[in-house]
């Protein structure tokens, strides 16, 4: 602020001084020339008048010289002398002065004759001295009688070669002398008007330049202060108008650069925050220049308070600052995996890389990438794959095993052999079921698997399945209800929903006990058509509840086995109710029996 | 000549009959059972010079089992041969480390488990000698 201030008191006292500048310069030239001039002319016209002055003097003087010369030469008569002396002088308005050679005076016309014979000896004045010697005498000179400049032109009056007297005419200098007043009065006046003219005109111009150059300034310091969307308004053609002009168009570039700067940057911003992988930015010391929102999320710091800290300050774990550490000191890519427990537990890829900057390492880029997910799939694929293996060795170890048996003798043992042979046959029959399933599962999560839906009676499907297990539920001596109404329709896979009724009614007779029932029925839920199916069985304990939807998971394994099972039916309910949009469950009392349920969208 | 005592620990029914039953062709003793709570029981009252160990048991699973058996203080331990449908290196030098004799996996030829389990007999039937 200090500083701005200083500037704009700096730029206004150069504006004022730039139009006193030109007020003074152009004072001065009009001053000079109009003085030059002033006093040129009237140093010749002081001359010209002088000249003109003296010659007629001189001229009226050779007049009076001729006229006096009779009364002079001859007999002079003082009475003669002075009456016509007299009569010139007054005809001609002039002061005459006749002196004899010898320097005295005979007559004066602004003297009486008793004055005259008391005057000095004239013949030591300038002008009459000069007559003396036969040539024109002329001098101004301040005249002690009249207190006044006079020129004073004294002619000889020859007799032959002999000077008798020397007439003398004087002439008060007052006409130039009130002439040359009225000349300084105006050269001083023209000066003075000049001057004033010069002021106001100078004010007026200047201010014709100085105003645009001041919106010119204002206009700059906005542009420095980086607002750039204000425009100097000044069209003139001159050299200011060209400046504004130009100084308008580097704004609008200047504005369309910023503009597309700030869009790109804009862009930028949205990627980095929308970007699921978390981006951190250090500087080469390892301060944190910027993170986005992943980062924010994954290790629960704001922006605001990681940016501008040491990473270590911002996000207190050690294993990626040591990745940056690494990074800065040997400037080459890296890739860790790291694993965070809190708040919970997290596997993330971290790849960082240098930024350099000149080829030096300048800062360090590093992004982290939640891969929890895909280690999470390749475990339970892995698992999957175990429990795979697992399931298709145990049955193959009962069939390889026995064979083997019956082939080293026990073929004859009439007891067992026949016994034997079962066992394969049903491991046989389970690997079948088994591979037959992990077809069916395998169909069901390839995603190109396309849900054929067709209107189909409900009631009808559940019957046609029940006959299905007819001799499996009389050797039981189970009880079936199927209290779904008659001709309800669904909207669904003909194909999927009859494998779902055919697992969940194959469990309930599976897991149910001698002489138990099953009920069938249907309600409406939210919209949606629930279906139950209701064992009276063992039930199932309530911590495998959340897992019994899961491939191979089995309550008693031994009894699941002993029983024909795969492990994969409910999983493969699961599956083609949520190709459905549908959900399903169970609700279960251990001993008492079970609630399996499947909804589909009507 | 005593033949040795066997317990067959394992929880697959045919399995378990498949392996009794060509050890008892064989002339040796064997008992049954089919989870690790009922193995551990029967092995906390009983001694037998041979157990055959399947790892993924209902209850204690195999190497708990055979953990037990080694680290048990009282005067002769039994041989362990772990029977097993898992086969990966890890399990088989888990087991190993465990103290496990014999690892064999799933499926196997009966006829190789015989000839392990007599070979066994034959070093117990030294052991008979030295031991007073």
């Amino acid at each position: 602020m200090l500083l701005s201030k200083t500037t704009d008191t700096g730029l206004s006292m150069k504006i004022k001084s730039l139009k006193v500048k030109l007020i003074i310069s152009y004072s001065i030239i009009a001053v000079l020339s109009f003085g030059i001039l002033g006093l040129l002319l009237y140093r010749n016209t002081k001359a010209n008048s002088l000249r003109e002055l003296k010659l007629s003097l001189v001229n009226q003087a050779r007049l009076v010289e001729f006229q006096l010369k009779p009364a002079i030469v001859g007999q002079p008569d003082t009475l003669i002398l002075e009456k016509l002396a007299q009569d010139l002088s007054s005809r001609i308005n002039l002061r005459l002065t006749v002196v004899e050679a010898s320097g005295k005076v005979l007559f004066d016309s602004e003297k009486t004759t008793l004055d005259t014979e008391k005057m000095d000896n004239h013949a030591g004045r300038a002008e009459v001295s000069l007559a003396l010697d036969g040539a024109v005498g002329e001098e101004i000179r301040f005249s002690d009688t009249l207190k006044i400049d006079m020129l004073y032109v004294a002619v000889p009056v020859k007799v032959k070669d002999n000077i008798a007297a020397v007439v003398r005419l004087a002439m008060p200098l007052t006409s130039i002398e009130t002439m040359l007043y009225t000349i300084r009065r105006d050269i001083v006046l023209t000066v003075i008007m000049v001057l004033v003219l010069m002021f106001v005109l100078g004010i007026v111009f200047t201010s014709s330049i100085v105003k645009p150059l001041n919106k010119i300034i204002n206009v700059s310091k906005k542009f420095s202060a980086g607002d750039f969307s204000h425009r100097v308004y000044y069209e003139a053609n001159d050299e200011i108008g060209e400046l504004a002009r130009t100084l308008n168009k580097m704004a609008k570039d200047i504005e369309d650069k910023i503009a597309s700067v700030s869009s790109q940057s804009q862009q930028l911003t949205a990627i980095f925050n929308s970007m699921i992988e978390g981006v951190i930015v250090t500087d080469k010391s390892g301060v944190i220049v910027s993170i986005n929102q992943a980062v924010e999320d994954i290790f629960k710091v704001s922006r605001q308070e990681a940016e501008g800290k040491l990473f270590l300050e911002a996000v207190r774990n050690n294993e990626i600052y040591e990745v940056i550490q690494n990074i800065l000191g040997k400037g080459r890519f890296f890739s860790k995996e790291i694993t965070l427990h809190l708040p919970v537990q997290r596997v993330f890829e971290v790849n960082a890389t240098p930024i350099f900057k000149d080829a030096s390492v300048n800062g360090a880029l590093v992004v982290i990438h939640d891969i929890t997910e895909i280690r999470r799939l390749e475990t339970v694929r892995r698992d999957f794959v175990a429990n795979v293996s697992h399931e298709l060795k145990t049955p193959l170890t009962s069939i390889k095993g026995f064979i083997e048996t019956l082939l080293e003798g026990a073929l004859e043992d009439k007891e067992n052999n026949r016994n034997f042979l079962k066992i394969i046959q049903s491991h046989a029959d389970r690997l079948d079921a088994l591979v037959n399933d992990l077809l069916s599962l395998s169909h069901l999560e390839s995603k190109e698997i396309r849900v054929d839906k067709t209107d189909f009676d409900l009631n009808a499907q559940i019957e046609e399945v029940l006959r299905g297990f007819k001799s499996h539920l009389k050797a039981k001596g189970i009880e079936v209800e199927n209290a779904v109404l008659k001709n309800l329709k669904v909207s669904a896979d003909k194909d999927r929903i009859h494998q779902v009724l055919v697992n969940l009614i194959d469990n309930a007779i599976k897991f149910n006990k001698e002489k138990g029932s099953i009920k069938l029925y249907a309600e409406s839920v939210n919209g949606n058509l629930k279906v139950i199916v209701e064992d009276s069985g063992m039930g199932i304990p309530s911590k495998d509840i959340p897992r019994i939807f899961e491939r191979f998971y089995r309550v008693d394994k031994a009894r699941s086995r002993e029983l024909g099972g795969t492990g994969l039916g409910l999983s493969i309910v699961k599956h083609i109710i949520e190709l459905h949009n549908g959900a399903v469950g169970v609700e279960s009392t251990e001993g008492l029996g079970s609630k399996f349920w499947f909804t589909l969208p009507k | 000549m005593e033949k040795a005592r066997i317990l067959v620990v394992e929880d697959d029914k045919d399995i378990n009959g498949l392996i009794a039953y060509n050890l008892r062709k064989n002339g040796f003793l064997v008992e049954q059972v089919f989870d690790g709570d009922e193995a551990k029981e029967k092995l906390d009252s009983e001694f037998f010079s041979i157990v055959i160990l399947d790892i993924m048991l209902p209850g204690i699973d195999g190497f708990d089992i055979c953990r037990d058996i080694k680290e048990s203080i009282t005067g002769h331990k039994s041989y362990v041969i772990m029977v097993s449908a898992k086969g990966s290196e890890q399990d088989k030098l888990y087991a190993h480390i465990l103290g496990a004799d014999c690892y064999i996996q799933k499926p196997f030829f009966v006829k190789d488990l015989i000839s392990i389990v007599d070979e066994i007999s034959v070093l117990l039937k030294k052991d008979y000698t030295v031991a007073p």
